[in-house]
């Protein structure tokens, strides 16, 4: 170890010691009432019930599994659980010795009123310490109108401030300001490196088979890192513990079904949910017709999970999600992407007090192309990132005030940016480009820590460190022109696991909440985050064949900081919330490119990088009607963000791609009776930045353009309506005799029409000359061009069934 | 890898995808900004007149003629040899040209040295560069394919045979002709580094792969937004290839013409990069005056087919 991380294990160390000093200050004696909260339909644990200390007013929130540990004085206390949409029960107790308390929460939602938009206390958006962070449940997922019907996380996450997408078709989205790559996105804790199919039309979560999802923009906890613009946490479902269940739907891209159900009934269950599109199919008498049979366009994902209740203090968990994108021209030649992920989780009690979660999770993103006719004449391209994750995380229930966290992770690496097969007329030649290793480990500490009744604090540290480890060509660049590509000036062999070069960094966290009265809070958070591993992409969206680069010893980490500042105020008995959040990042060594970067099988790639500063500041107005027969929110972000890179823009600060001033959303739904209700957005967007052309030159007689300044234009703004409407079957007809033998009774129609008024949204406006040969004397004129990525509405319907 | 192969890609799963999108051209205030001097100098050692065009930057959506700079001085110097040439203007053609038939010996050979300066309005730009080998075209062959759902005719297809020079680092661009038409589009560049498509690629000493030994062949990108290829040959008609020995800094120009120039619209726009500069080779002798352009000097090598009962063969070299 070296002297620097002996300090931080030190300073770690003292942080934990000074946490423990301020948690023990009782003498009184005192016993812990804990358990798990659970759904009684189906056994599935809730996430972040809120559970009262009716004669104290404190309590504590359900943790990711369902668990809550509170520490009092022995005493006669009246416990409260309450979950939006779940009956409250009260509970009274005598508090003598420890209490393992389990309770399962029967749903409401026969009631229309509890039409969820989120799932926790009424009044936690004030209460809560957590700033920036966004959940969503699947029953408001659900609602809101989708592309081609098609129920979808991240297009909802899209809906929310501070989350945006450079377009139709592009993967991923975009954080505060933030790149693509710059968010973590976990499912089950495992990490997904494209979060979409089919470009970015949809994304990889399978709706059936999510729980919960929870995005952090800002005020990260001290186990989060490793990403600086936000952690988007989606959590599985565990499958109905008690009975077997079918859901399923017909839609016109996919058709999805997810069966789950009890192995041993109250003691383990499963979930398996699988999605496939079909288009192919049903253009296969079309292809079949014209010589085409071997053309395959399609995608499909499962997601699957088990768990089993060893015992009231060991539980394990198995997850996994495979999913894969193809586009086959023939049997010889296609492109295809996919993810897949494993995780495997111990939740262990050691006391009822400390809770403890193991995690060992592996996860493969791939993509890759092939072409050619036969053997002698191909070209098969792989790229692969390979990631191996060995977690431990600690939360001690200290007492009614202090939560402590901790624990530690590390994260191995194996990137092989170009695994390449090569043949020209029977010639085989190895493109193959080395493959990269990097370990990414982390400790970490934080207690949230309730002052006072009014305030409450949450404060951590996080130790990170990165290895850019052998073997490989280890390549330095000389430094030349600011901006343009750099060459290499000496190559060194590196051994297996050779330490090449090693990051260590200080994330502190901070957020404190002050609650002025049960209607109205002030927040604020601090934060640091470090990136290790980068996506590089200078395509105008984010594409499936980004490639992922560790730090290296010529790309270094990027480090975020981010402050934040929030007022939270509820009013006519919490029927309505408000927010204002402001934020301001900057971050140190982004990477952006040098003028025609080559990305893609580009052994000296980290010479066509560049580094610099980055910053985005912006304000969040949230209003929302969380419940009733409407409900919904509207939600507006004014916000910037840019860049400044040496070489480019004469050294200015200049816009990125995805900067939009203005960002207002809304979306509602309505409950019209028992069968129907209907939703609807709207979205307005200003135009993103794009780079203008100024004059032209001609090279052999093609005109060519000449640009003075990146980003220095903008394209014409985006608006969109999409509405949707939702029947539900029933199960019995018009004259009561039961619809499908009264199997189907949740089953359920969906009409959607997206982009309502047809406007041809703008994507990208771009500058070509005319295609045109061109002889003597002739020459080729140039236009500017505008293109939408949807031109047109989009009708879609989709059956919905559960039995 | 280039962009030109994800080009390709780009636009196979275009013709997959028949999405939604759809583009349309429309009428934009560019920023106002100076013309300034551009130098197109591609030039070769064969003994045929040399032309050099210098002309002015102009609006870019301006559609009218070219600028040209008459009253220029051109001087090309091969250092190796110490000769120097002068490029007169010709306003027949609006380009500067030499002769070498008038003194009877050409430009130069592989290896040596060249020099380019260009004087005009009080101020010099000059460029550097140095005469590369080329390898010769060994044949050119044609394949027979039957209509399919792009192309509504039965068609032949050609491939130019030739491998790439011994050692990494040969650059090069190869220019086709059918019938005597310049296939000169955009999306009809072709140029390779080493038998392949870049730097680094360690495909060197192959035969040139697919794509670049096929882009020979006439294809078209219909409005329609389907990728359909043009009658690539038939029977009786000429094929006529030429390859042209090009520095690594005018490989990576070339390459970047073509990202700049060939771009695709509708779906093909998520794949864009963001519009730049191409680079320039020519330095200005006051450093802060702009310059666009590029001086390349080539060896060449070419061959002519016609597509016959001997041409026509399956798709390998004899």
């Amino acid at each position: 170890m070296l002297p620097k991380q002996r300090q931080i294990l030190r300073l770690l160390l003292s942080i934990a010691f000074i946490i423990s000093i301020n948690v023990q200050g009782f003498s009184q004696e005192q016993y812990t009432i804990s358990g798990y909260v659970k759904d009684a339909s189906n056994g599935e644990t809730l996430i972040g019930a809120t559970v009262l200390i009716k004669e104290l007013g404190t309590g504590n929130i359900t943790n990711l599994y369902g668990f809550y540990s509170i520490t009092l004085p022995a005493g006669d206390y009246t416990v409260n659980y309450s979950y939006i949409g779940y009956e409250t029960v009260e509970r009274a107790i005598s508090l003598t010795s420890s209490i393992r308390s389990d309770l399962e929460m029967k749903d409401n939602s026969t009631q229309l009123e509890s039409v969820v938009v989120s799932a926790k206390a009424e009044n936690a958006n004030v209460s809560d310490i957590e700033m920036s962070t966004n959940e969503m449940d699947m029953k408001t997922i659900e609602k809101i109108p989708a592309f081609l019907g098609e129920v979808d996380v991240i297009k909802s996450l899209q809906l929310l401030p501070g989350v945006t997408t450079v377009g139709e078709g592009a993967s991923g989205f975009n954080v505060r300001g933030g790149g693509v790559g710059q968010n973590l996105v976990l499912l089950d804790e495992a990490p997904v490196y494209n979060s979409s199919h089919m470009f970015g039309f949809f994304s990889v979560f399978n709706p059936d088979a999510v729980k919960d999802v929870k995005l952090y923009k800002g005020g990260i906890p001290a186990e989060y890192g490793g990403r600086i613009s936000s952690i988007l946490d989606v959590r599985m479902k565990e499958g109905n513990i008690k009975k077997y269940e079918v859901n399923g739907g017909i839609g016109t891209i996919f058709s999805r079904l997810a069966v789950e159900g009890p192995i041993v009934k109250e003691k383990a269950s499963f979930i398996v949910a699988a999605r496939r599109s079909y288009i192919d199919i049903l253009a296969r008498p079309f292809l079949n017709n014209n010589g085409l049979e071997d053309v395959g366009l399609y995608f499909y994902d499962v997601t699957a999970k088990a768990n089993y209740y060893i015992n009231e203090k060991n539980r394990v968990y198995l997850s996994g999600y495979f999913g894969r994108d193809v586009f086959a021209f023939d049997e010889r030649q296609g492109f295809g992407w996919g993810n897949s992920t494993g995780t495997l989780r111990w939740n262990h009690l050691f006391s009822d007090r400390i809770f403890s979660n193991t995690s060992f999770i592996a996860s493969n993103y791939d993509y890759g192309f092939q072409f050619g006719e036969n053997d002698d004449d191909e070209f098969i391209w792989e790229s692969d990132i390979y990631t191996y994750n060995l977690k431990q995380q600690f939360t001690w229930f200290a007492n009614t005030n202090n939560e402590v966290s901790f624990g530690g992770e590390a994260i191995f690496y194996r990137f092989l940016p170009a695994e390449v097969e090569g043949s020209s007329a029977g010639d085989r030649i190895d493109l193959s480009l080395d493959d990269r290793k990097g370990l990414e480990t982390a400790l970490y500490v934080g207690n949230k820590h309730q002052v006072t009744n009014q305030l409450t604090l949450q404060y951590g540290l996080r130790f990170s460190n990165f290895q850019y480890l052998g073997d490989g060509t280890v390549y330095t660049f000389n430094d030349t022109i600011p901006g343009a590509r750099r060459e290499v000036t000496q190559e060194t062999e590196s051994d297996k696991f050779e330490s090449i070069k090693t990051y260590s960094n200080i994330e502190p966290r901070f957020s404190l909440n002050y609650v002025f009265n049960p209607a109205t809070s002030v927040k604020g958070s601090y934060q640091r985050m470090t990136q290790y591993i980068h996506l590089t992409s200078n395509t105008a969206a984010s594409l499936p064949t980004d490639v992922w680069v560790p730090s290296t010893n010529n790309i270094r980490p990027v480090k975020g900081h981010q402050v934040a500042l929030g007022i939270f105020r509820n009013f006519k008995n919490n029927k309505y919330e408000a927010s204002v959040e402001g934020y301001y990042k900057f971050n140190h060594d982004e990477v952006d490119y040098v003028d025609g970067a080559d990305l893609l099988i580009n052994p000296f790639l980290e010479g066509d990088l560049i580094n610099g500063v980055g910053r985005a500041y912006g304000l969040e107005f949230m209003l929302k009607k969380p419940s009733g027969r409407i409900n919904g929110w509207i939600s507006y972000t004014l916000s910037r963000t840019e860049l400044k890179m040496d070489g480019v823009n004469q050294g200015n600060w200049y816009p990125t791609r995805f900067d939009q001033t203005h960002n207002l959303k809304v979306t509602a739904s309505y409950d019209l009776n028992s069968r129907w209700s209907f939703s609807g957005n709207f979205t307005y967007i200003s135009g993103t930045p794009t780079t203008l052309a100024t004059q032209k030159f001609n090279w052999q007689d093609i005109p060519i353009a000449l640009v003075e300044e990146r980003n220095n234009s903008r394209i014409p703004d985006y608006h969109r309506m999409d509405i949707s409407a939702t029947l539900q079957a029933g199960d019995t007809k018009r004259n009561g005799s039961p619809r499908f033998f009264g199997l189907m009774k949740d089953s359920y129609w969906v009409f959607t029409i997206y982009n309502l008024y047809g406007r041809e949204n703008p994507f990208a406006i771009y500058f070509s000359p005319e295609d045109i040969r061109v002889t003597e004397g002739v020459f080729a004129g140039t236009s500017a061009r505008q293109v939408s990525i949807l031109g047109s509405w989009v009708p879609a319907v989709s059956y919905n069934f559960k039995f | 890898m280039t962009m030109k192969a994800l080009n390709f890609i780009s636009l196979t799963v275009l013709a997959a995808t028949l999405f939604f999108s759809c583009d349309k051209e429309i009428s934009l205030d560019l920023a106002d900004s100076d013309p300034f001097v551009s130098i197109d100098a591609w030039i070769d050692n064969r003994m045929e007149p040399q032309e050099i065009a210098v002309t002015l930057t102009r609006p870019y959506l301006n559609n009218e003629g070219i600028p040209t700079i008459t009253n220029a001085s051109v001087f090309l110097y091969n250092e190796t040899k110490s000769t120097s040439m002068e490029f007169a203007y010709s306003s027949e053609t609006g380009k500067y040209i030499w002769d070498p038939n008038v003194i009877g010996d050409s430009i130069g050979s592989v290896g040596d040295q060249f020099r380019l300066e260009v004087i005009t309005d009080g101020l010099t730009y000059e460029s550097s560069t140095v005469l590369y080998p080329v390898p010769t075209i060994d044949s050119i062959t044609f394949e027979f394919y039957e209509e399919d759902l792009f192309v509504d005719q039965d068609y032949y297809w050609g491939d130019f045979w030739a491998r790439d020079l011994a050692g990494p680092g040969d650059t090069y661009w190869i220019k086709s002709w059918k019938n005597g038409v310049h296939l000169n589009k955009p999306a009809e560049l072709n140029f390779a580094y080493d038998a392949a498509f870049s730097e680094g690629s360690e495909f060197d000493s192959a035969f040139f792969i697919q794509p670049i030994r096929n882009l020979m062949n006439p294809f078209e990108e219909e409005e329609t937004d389907t990728y359909t290829l043009d009658i690539a040959y038939d029977v009786g008609d000429t094929a006529y290839v030429e390859i042209h020995s090009i520095s690594n800094d005018a490989w990576f120009f070339i390459s970047r013409v073509a990202d700049e120039t060939n771009v695709d619209g509708g779906f093909g726009a998520l794949f864009a990069t963001p519009l730049a500069n191409v680079p320039t080779n020519f330095t200005t002798s006051e450093g802060d005056v702009p310059v666009a352009g590029f001086f390349n000097l080539a060896a060449v090598s070419s061959r002519q087919q016609i597509v016959n009962e001997e041409s026509i063969r399956d798709n390998r070299p004899q």
